[in-house]
């Protein structure tokens, strides 16, 4: 709506012209929504713009400079960051908050189109140098989105920006996710810095990391995207760039309202636990709890631990109305304000159940009461488009097999885009692909089918089919995958928790036009949040994996060379010698020398007896290796008695 | 090389060929006795917690005060509704998940085994970790009735009251699954495959429906078994059921857990096996350690946690003994503390042993210490065999007419015509025809009677009820008729030779030890049993009675240096012992010694096969059987012989 | 059971074969599961022939995207073309007509098997009788023992496509038996063209071709398969007169390398013409060089890889590769006598080291030994041991561990799926059990080829010197 709304001001354009009037906008809002069993959703806005031509000139107003720079640097003309956690009811809690638009699958998500002039591989270096600056920016690990989490989606994401002149057509579209990265305060912070107040005044203020990340489904997400009017009004330089940034939170009332100093949920005193009189042996032992009836009540400053403070009205004519908080409760509900006054209209025209409020200057601390309510009607939300579920069948870490449920609750059949990112060592067979009723297993055949398989340590799978779910039936699509065994130094340290695989993105076309993709290249200017369709993504998974034995790569090492030398040694030993008879085996050098130490042996038990053999001992010793010495050794041995015949023998054979 | 000749001029030494009866025999023994040492001190092992994260009743629980009150009422509310219909008892339940806030889903389940119907519905409801992403999850299971039979009121009551005051919690990073099944085998069994299942196809025996709502993988399971009713009944002992399908074992850090929270934390004791009285000495060391391999051989479901093994879910059951001073709240702080401390773990347990043998709650072996017991009776099998195939080399001389007083000079003839080196192929050519044909005929009979194998499985398998008992005894007849029909269609159709019979007998030993190894990695106490059972078929030898005893030179061999009547005598105790110990006759006897009624147990084990995917009767029926079978053959091959 | 061996006797190759295939397909027809099953099995299906990653391929490649722009398929392209036209195998006629096709396969090979046993290349050879030439292997039992081996039995029903190599490497042995050089070379080159490996067998390929063209030249009168030693040195003096009609060595070799590698490069051209990109150049024939595919099975490669340094990969591979290269040349110089022999021991040798062994390939190897069966006298060693020394000197000159060889076979046979599942599924047992079955099935298999070497070696020996035959021998 902040975009129909600007588009609607002519003030604005014609102001463009000269900037210090009125050319850069900033406009904050919260929607309030209590949900049923007593969660209330909070969704916060922050929209700034400036002028395209103050953009490329650096001149920054409400536009971060830290996030600006980036993108020039990296030629990225239209950004969407997401950093999720937590689950998002359908059941109970309805339709997804804008559509799902400005939501991501758990972790972080970043989606970018990057000016193509220079090539691929200029795509890539830009990309690269795009995860890594903003993973800087929101110390969050997004400098691991490399090539094997990249992809580049044809079909599930359209261009929200409308950039004059080249529509899209000279952009890339990347998209990367991180399902592993855990979103907390480190990311929040960054998150605030880059609004104008900082998070110190207005809504902003509540932003709090204690109470954001206690939250059931949490998402923050940051959109910038050039705006340029249909060509037909005016002249080229009134594009605008537009950033967005959004936290949409569900907090569980009753949990977040606990005090800050005693956060431990211990059991009640039973004086609080109201009990069902009804039941016969209700009593002072036993106690059935009641259901909870009514509406909890609540206050922004109990569940966010801190009432608003002040205000950040910072365009320059306020006057247009500026909605600061809207509350969506039946109107028959109390509301008590504190220092808040009810903008006009006081309550919205065609829907009596939403009321608007704005932010007063000047007050310091500003509050919204609700008080607990017995009865009240409770407010039913609108349908979601479709209900999916993901899960991973199967047992053991050889092989799966995905298994997803789409069920569509409406009377009318819708045309679905689902994407799927999946790591390379997840090897999905795609013939075994199935798409088919749950109830009666009757086929259904795919309108669209983007496939890029995956490349071993080098690209992601992309997955991306279109088809049509029917009116109020339940679709399931199931295919078999293989788990790849990776090397030991490529599992991290928790290996034997599994991989997260990244959530799947579904896109439920709009119902007016299934065909959405031809208007898509025409840009979306015109059809705006509506054209897009809206967006689900089911709950990521985890892949366990088989793990070798990480304590032992020596061993393994010496073994299979070990086996491998056997076999090499043995063969080639057979190979390369020729056979004899053991008998006709010849001496080898050793035997010499055997006889050589017997000789002296026997020289010196000669010495023991005689001169003689002394002296020829002494010869014997002065010359080792000479003929005289070997035949006089021969001759000594000779005298020296017969103890060592064959040695002798063979010591004669020498000489002789 | 001349190592090697060296080596195999020992093969030629009488000695070696003695051996082989006497090796494997000491084989048997030291195996059996390797089992009776296990208990002492030094072949066993204090138990610890390896798995660092999991930081065992590290902290405080809360779980009391006006829990106990709530919890009271929910026990009430269990209680009243127990007497209902299956379609109300249930919608009761629902109403109580949907007042703690959470959403209930169903499965329904339907075994039709042997003619009788086990129907059920899983009740189960998934509460959402608020930490968590729909990765991890962990069960927490009260079967409706346990695997006594009774209604578990203080089980179900104690996990609705646990699920209503785990969802106050914010720390849970993993799902909390509260599963309430029907009975404690089937229900988890049916609840299990199914979430681990695409679309389950239904066949004539198995009707499992899918699942409504899943969670992330399976971390763990625990179970809880307490029978008592609105009035209450403060326990005395935890008993921790841990056996798994197929003997399939849980992490020890999951058992070392429980006792030490228990122990530990809540001073609780914890027992095994049911037996409470446990002073860590040799013999209740030694009870606990039979009872262990007893029910690891069934490999029957032991409880709710059995079915989550075969998935590589490591599940334990608490159970409640005796009556003492402890109150459903300390089991629940108990329960509290376990979950707190899975909730810790960052990975899949994979650190400490999945191979043990508990012989106390806090006293176990590892696979390193007991496993040679079962190798070495499996291998005895190969020793024999090897010796069988060795003795069968001499089978064609001995089986010649010719009597062994002139089969010395034979052999001097022989070594006359070997030296001259033109004749030296003349035996060698005969050898290797008769080998030809030798080796065929065997291996035709071994296969053939290993494919029978699979009619008695069918047929306990998918008769009915009312006819199973019957099957085992016409099973039992055929068994005994068997082997004396085929001998002698062998001996004096086919005309086989005793070295065919030798070749045969070595055939099915090599394939049984292959086999009992095998098996004793997968299940050592199945390998064990099966192997001691099966111990006297390789002592089993063609009977020689009326022959002189030189023709049954190999028994002599086998035997050492025997005179014929000790040869005769151990003959017929080999034969009688054959007779005994048969498949049929064990079964017979289990249902004597724990006085269970026949058609009851039959019933038990094809629901097992079934159902529960037990393979015991597959081991029994294709291994030990068609073994015992041939084993028989041989042994009455001698007496075919002798008639013909 | 007489009128069985009557009709056995009779005509004993058609038995044998139609037994062969009736077992086949009576196996996927009465367990219609097995098939599929044996499909997934990493002993049987490996990255570079499964037969469902084939399927996979397939469906790429009939959607017109580039079946090889991807990590899954390996496999050669002309197989796509020919599945192509084969129904769908995941409906059961489709599994049926495979395994039809498939059992084909495997008759082709037992024929090629006869035929070669028949050609009596094992025993005579230009320069060379074999003096155990009287215990050479019935054709017929050669066939047998390839048609009822339970690892080429498992195969056939698991449908690796490695069963296209086997039979071509033993259509291309046999052709080169009948003398047909060309013929050869083809099989040869579209055998390496499917698994690359082959190509190893290039060199005792092309030596056997060259000897049996000898034999053919010298029209020797034909020999009496009566083994008698003493024929030996004569028939070695005869060929020494009429060594001149013989072809040159150097052209031969020249003209059939040039042969082989002129189809090599035809089928590489055809496969391009099917192919949008020469993309499955690397895809197929760089793989089993490179190693990205880590997926555990029964050879030597894939733990070793798993747990090396990413520093010495490259190394290692390196090596690896030159280890298996390093085979081939030694073998043909020193087995020129009996070239038969040299084709055997490298069959054997691709089948122990290939970086995705299996265990089909493994089983067709252990088959073909029976093509120089008489080379070893196992049972016959066993038998005959007990008569004094001169039999343990016998022995000695047998296959001295075939049994206990052919025991750890069993057992790593039975062992090897269990410690699988106790990894995999089970989770109770860690990789390192898989592995060390693997080492003791990769130990067994060299232990028999090496046996194979020694023993061929004899036996050539024993030829020059009948009478050292049965004594012991050093080596030196």
């Amino acid at each position: 709506m902040k975009l129909t709304h600007l588009l609607a001001l002519p003030a604005s354009l014609l102001a463009l012209l000269t900037p210090t009037l009125a050319g850069p906008e900033y406009n904050e809002h919260l929607h309030l929504l209590p949900l049923s069993n007593d969660y209330l959703y909070a969704g916060f806005n922050f929209t700034s713009t400036t002028s395209l031509s103050a953009y490329e000139s650096h001149h920054y107003r409400y536009f971060p400079r830290s996030l600006g720079q980036i993108l020039q640097y990296t030629h990225t003309s239209e950004l969407h960051l997401r950093f999720a956690l937590g689950r998002w009811d359908d059941e109970s809690w309805g339709a997804r908050p804008r559509d799902g638009g400005r939501e991501g699958g758990t972790g972080v998500e970043l989606w970018a189109w990057i000016d193509r002039d220079g090539g691929g591989e200029k795509v890539e270096e830009r990309w690269g140098d795009l995860v890594n600056s903003l993973s800087g920016l929101f110390c969050a690990s997004l400098n691991f989105i490399d090539g094997t989490k990249t992809v580049r989606p044809v079909l599930s994401f359209e261009s929200e920006g409308s950039s004059r002149g080249s529509d899209g057509v000279g952009q890339q579209l990347l998209h990367g996710t991180l399902p592993n990265e855990v979103v907390c305060t480190e990311n929040l912070t960054p998150f605030l810095k880059l609004l104008p107040c900082k998070g110190k005044a207005g809504i902003s203020s509540l932003l709090d990391g204690h109470k954001v990340f206690d939250a059931n489904w949490q998402t923050m997400s940051i959109d910038v995207r050039p705006i340029c009017p249909s060509s037909a009004t005016n002249t080229d330089d009134e594009c605008m760039l537009e950033i967005q940034q959004t936290v949409d939170v569900v907090l569980d009332i009753e949990r977040s309202m606990r005090p800050r100093d005693d956060p431990i949920p211990r059991p009640r005193p039973i004086e609080e636990i109201e009990c069902d009189e009804t039941k016969h042996y209700n009593g002072p032992d036993s106690c059935y709890p009641k259901r909870k009836e009514g509406a909890m009540g609540w206050s922004l400053s109990k569940i966010f631990g801190t009432p608003v403070l002040g205000s950040c009205h910072l365009a320059e004519d306020d006057a247009h109305e500026n909605v600061d908080i809207t509350l969506e409760v039946p109107s028959t509900r109390v509301v008590e304000t504190s220092a808040l006054q009810l903008s006009s209209p006081v309550v919205d025209a065609q829907n009596t159940d939403i009321r608007h409020f704005k932010l007063q200057e000047g007050i310091h601390r500003t509050d919204l009461t609700l008080p607990y309510q017995p009865n009240v009607a409770s407010t039913l939300r609108s349908q979601p488009p479709l209900y999916a579920t993901r899960q991973i069948t199967g047992h053991g870490q050889e092989r799966g097999g995905m298994h997803t449920l789409l069920h569509n609750p409406h009377p009318y059949p819708q045309t679905i885009i689902y994407l799927e990112t999946l790591p390379w060592f997840l090897r999905p067979y795609m013939h075994t692909l199935k798409i088919s009723h749950k109830s009666s297993s009757k086929t259904v055949e795919l309108e669209k089918m983007f496939y890029t398989p995956a490349i071993d340590r080098k690209r992601a799978t992309k997955l991306e089919v279109q088809f049509t779910v029917p009116a109020s039936t339940t679709l399931e699509l199931t295919y078999d995958f293989e788990k790849a065994v990776l090397r030991y130094t490529e599992y991290p340290p928790d290996a034997n928790r599994g991989f997260d695989i990244a959530a799947a993105v579904i896109r439920v076309l709009p119902q007016s036009q299934t065909a959405a993709q031809s208007q898509a290249q025409s840009g979306a200017a015109g059809s705006g949040c509506k054209g897009r369709g809206s967006y689900l993504r089911t709950t990521s998974l985890l892949l366990p994996l088989p793990t070798p034995d990480f304590s032992m790569p020596y061993n393994v090492i010496i073994l299979t060379s070990t086996v491998i030398a056997l076999g090499f040694g043995s063969i080639f030993n057979l190979v390369v010698r020729r056979f004899v008879l053991v008998g006709e085996v010849p001496r080898g050098p050793l035997h010499a020398v055997v006889a050589r130490v017997r000789e002296l042996v026997g020289k010196v038990r000669g010495g023991k007896m005689g001169k003689a053999g002394d002296v020829g001992g002494d010869l014997g010793g002065a010359d080792e290796d000479s003929g005289s010495g070997g035949k006089d050794t021969g001759v000594s041995t000779g005298k020296s008695g017969g103890i060592s015949d064959p040695v002798m023998g063979s010591g004669s054979d020498k000489v002789d | 090389m001349p190592l090697l000749a060296r080596l195999l001029t020992l093969r030629n030494s009488p000695l070696l060929l003695q051996l082989p009866p006497f090796a494997s025999a000491l084989c048997i023994v030291v195996g059996i006795a390797w089992l009776f040492i296990l208990p002492l001190d030094e072949y066993s092992r204090q138990t610890y917690v390896s798995e660092n994260a999991i930081l065992p009743g590290q902290v405080h629980t809360y779980f009391g005060g006006s829990e106990h009150n709530v919890f009271r009422a929910y026990r009430q509310e269990v209680y009243g509704i127990s007497g209902w219909d299956e379609r109300d008892r249930l919608n009761a339940v629902e109403s109580v998940i949907r007042d703690i806030g959470l959403k209930p889903a169903r499965q329904d389940y339907r075994y039709t085994v042997a003619g009788e119907d086990i129907e059920g519905t899983n009740l189960y409801t998934i509460l959402q970790g608020p930490r968590a992403d729909a990765t991890e999850a962990m069960v927490l299971i009260a079967a409706w009735r346990n695997f006594d039979g009774q209604v578990n009121f203080s089980g179900v009551a104690l996990v609705l009251t646990l699920a209503r005051y785990f969802k106050r919690w914010s720390i849970w990073s993993k799902d909390i699954i509260v599963l309430i099944p029907s009975d404690s085998t089937y229900g988890p069994e049916a609840w299990v495959s199914a979430y681990h299942s695409t679309a389950t196809e239904v066949t004539s025996s198995r009707n499992v429906s899918e699942l409504p709502i899943k969670a992330g993988a399976l971390q763990a399971a625990v179970a809880i078994d307490y029978p008592v009713g609105p009035w209450g009944h403060r326990f005395d002992k935890l008993d921790i059921l841990y056996d798994g399908i197929n003997g399939a074992l849980p992490n020890l850090d999951l058992l070392n857990t429980a006792v030490s929270i228990a122990n530990g934390q809540m001073g609780i004791g914890c027992s095994l096996h049911g037996i409470t009285a446990h002073s860590d000495k040799y013999p209740d060391r030694l009870k606990i350690l039979t009872k262990g391999v007893i029910t690891q051989s069934a490999g029957h479901a032991t409880g709710p946690h059995s079915a989550f093994m075969p998935y590589h879910v490591d599940a334990i059951t608490l159970k409640t003994l005796g009556d003492g001073w402890h109150d459903e709240m300390s089991l629940g702080r108990t329960t509290e503390s376990i979950f707190r401390s899975i909730n810790n773990l960052l990975e899949h347990l994979h650190q400490s042993f999945f191979f043990y043998i508990l012989l106390g709650a806090q006293r176990f072996v590892s696979i390193g210490n007991y496993l040679p017991a079962a190798m070495l009776i499996a291998g005895n099998f190969t020793v024999t065999a090897l010796a069988l195939w060795v003795q069968s080399g001499r089978a064609p001389i001995a089986s010649s007419p010719k009597s062994g007083s002139t089969n010395k000079q034979l052999q001097e003839g022989q070594l006359e015509v070997v030296k001259t080196a033109g004749a030296i192929v003349l035996i060698p050519k005969q050898a290797t025809r008769t080998v030809q044909r030798q080796l065929f005929v065997p291996v035709l009979a071994v296969l053939a009677v290993h494919l029978l194998g699979i009619l008695p499985i069918q047929a306990l398998n998918t008769l009915n009820r009312a006819y199973l008992s019957l099957g085992l005894r016409i099973i039992a007849a055929i068994s005994y008729i068997l082997p004396a029909f085929i001998a002698i269609i062998l001996v004096r159709g086919v005309k086989v030779s005793r070295q065919q019979i030798q070749i045969m007998q070595s055939f099915s030993l090599l394939l049984l030890g292959a086999a009992l190894s095998t098996l004793a990695t997968l299940n050592f106490s199945l390998a064990f049993v099966v192997g001691v059972l099966a111990a006297p078929l390789s002592f089993v030898r063609p009977l020689s009675i009326g022959r002189r005893s030189s023709n049954g030179s190999d028994v002599a061999i086998a035997m050492g240096s025997m005179g014929r009547y000790g040869q005769y005598l151990v003959e017929i105790l080999g034969a009688l012992t054959w007779t005994a110990v048969s498949p049929p006759t064990v079964l017979y006897a289990m249902t004597w010694y724990f006085d269970k009624d026949m058609q009851w147990m039959l019933l038990e084990m094809a629901k097992g096969w079934h159902a529960q995917g037990v393979y015991t009767p597959l081991v029994i029926w294709s291994i030990w059987w068609p073994a015992w079978i041939l084993g028989g053959i041989v042994l009455v091959a001698g007496a075919a012989e002798r008639v013909e | 059971m007489t009128s069985l061996r009557k009709v056995y006797d009779d005509h004993p190759k058609t038995v044998v074969f139609a037994s062969g295939a009736l077992i086949r397909i009576l196996a996927a027809l009465v367990f219609p599961r097995l098939p599929d099953l044996l499909t997934l099995r990493p002993e049987i299906s490996t990255p570079v022939n499964s037969f469902k990653r084939l399927q996979e391929g397939l469906f790429l490649h009939e959607r017109g995207l580039d079946p090889y722009d991807g990590g899954i398929f390996h496999q050669a392209p002309l197989l796509l073309s020919l599945f192509s036209l084969v129904p769908n195998p995941s409906s059961w006629i489709g599994r049926l007509i495979s395994i039809v096709l498939y059992t084909g396969l495997d008759l082709l090979s037992a024929d090629c098997l006869y035929s070669i046993a028949d050609s009596g290349a094992g025993y005579k050879t230009r320069l060379f009788t074999s003096p155990r030439s009287d215990r050479v292997w019935k054709p017929i039992s050669v066939a047998a023992a390839y048609l009822f081996n339970p690892y080429t039995l498992l195969a056939c029903l698991g449908r690796p496509t490695s069963v296209f190599t086997t039979t071509l490497i033993l259509l291309s042995i046999s052709h080169a038996c009948q003398r047909q050089t060309v013929t050869a070379a083809f099989a040869l080159a579209m055998a390496s063209y499917n698994s690359f490996h082959p190509i190893l067998l290039l060199p005792p390929v092309g030596l056997l071709c060259y000897d049996r063209l000898c034999i053919n030249s010298s029209n020797s009168q034909p020999f009496t398969t009566n083994g008698d030693t003493s024929f030996a040195p004569q028939n070695g003096i005869k060929i020494s007169t009429d060594q001149r009609n013989h072809p040159q060595p150097l052209p031969f070799a020249l003209k059939f390398t040039t042969t082989f590698t002129v189809f090599l490069t035809f089928l590489l051209l055809l496969s391009r013409l099917i192919l949008p990109s020469w993309n499955f150049l690397p895809a197929v024939y760089l793989t089993p060089l490179t190693l990205p595919d880590l997926t555990p099975n029964p050879g030597l490669w894939w733990y070793f890889f798993i747990e090396m340094f990413d520093a010495f990969r490259s190394f290692f591979l390196g090596v690896f590769a030159l280890h298996m290269l390093s085979y081939s040349v030694p073998f043909c110089l020193r087995f020129q006598k009996q070239p038969l022999v040299a084709v055997v021991l490298m069959m054997g040798v691709v089948a122990i080291f290939e970086p995705y062994a299996n265990a089909g390939t493994a089983g067709a190897w252990l088959s073909s030994l029976g093509l120089v069966g008489h080379l070893f006298e196992g049972e016959y060693h066993v038998l005959l041991i007990s008569y004094g020394p001169i039999n343990v000197a016998l022995v000695s000159s047998a296959y001295r561990y075939t049994f206990p060889a052919l025991a750890a076979l069993l057992y790593s046979t039975f062992l090897g799926p269990a410690f699988h599942h106790l990894w995999i599924y089970a989770g109770s047992g860690n990789a390192n059990f898989f592995y060390a079955i693997t080492l003791v099935w990769s130990l067994a298999l060299l232990i028999i080829l090496t046996d194979t070497v020694y023993s061929a070696l004899r036996d050539e020996w024993e030829a020059e010197r009948p009478e050292g035959k049965g004594k012991d021998v050093g080596q030196i």
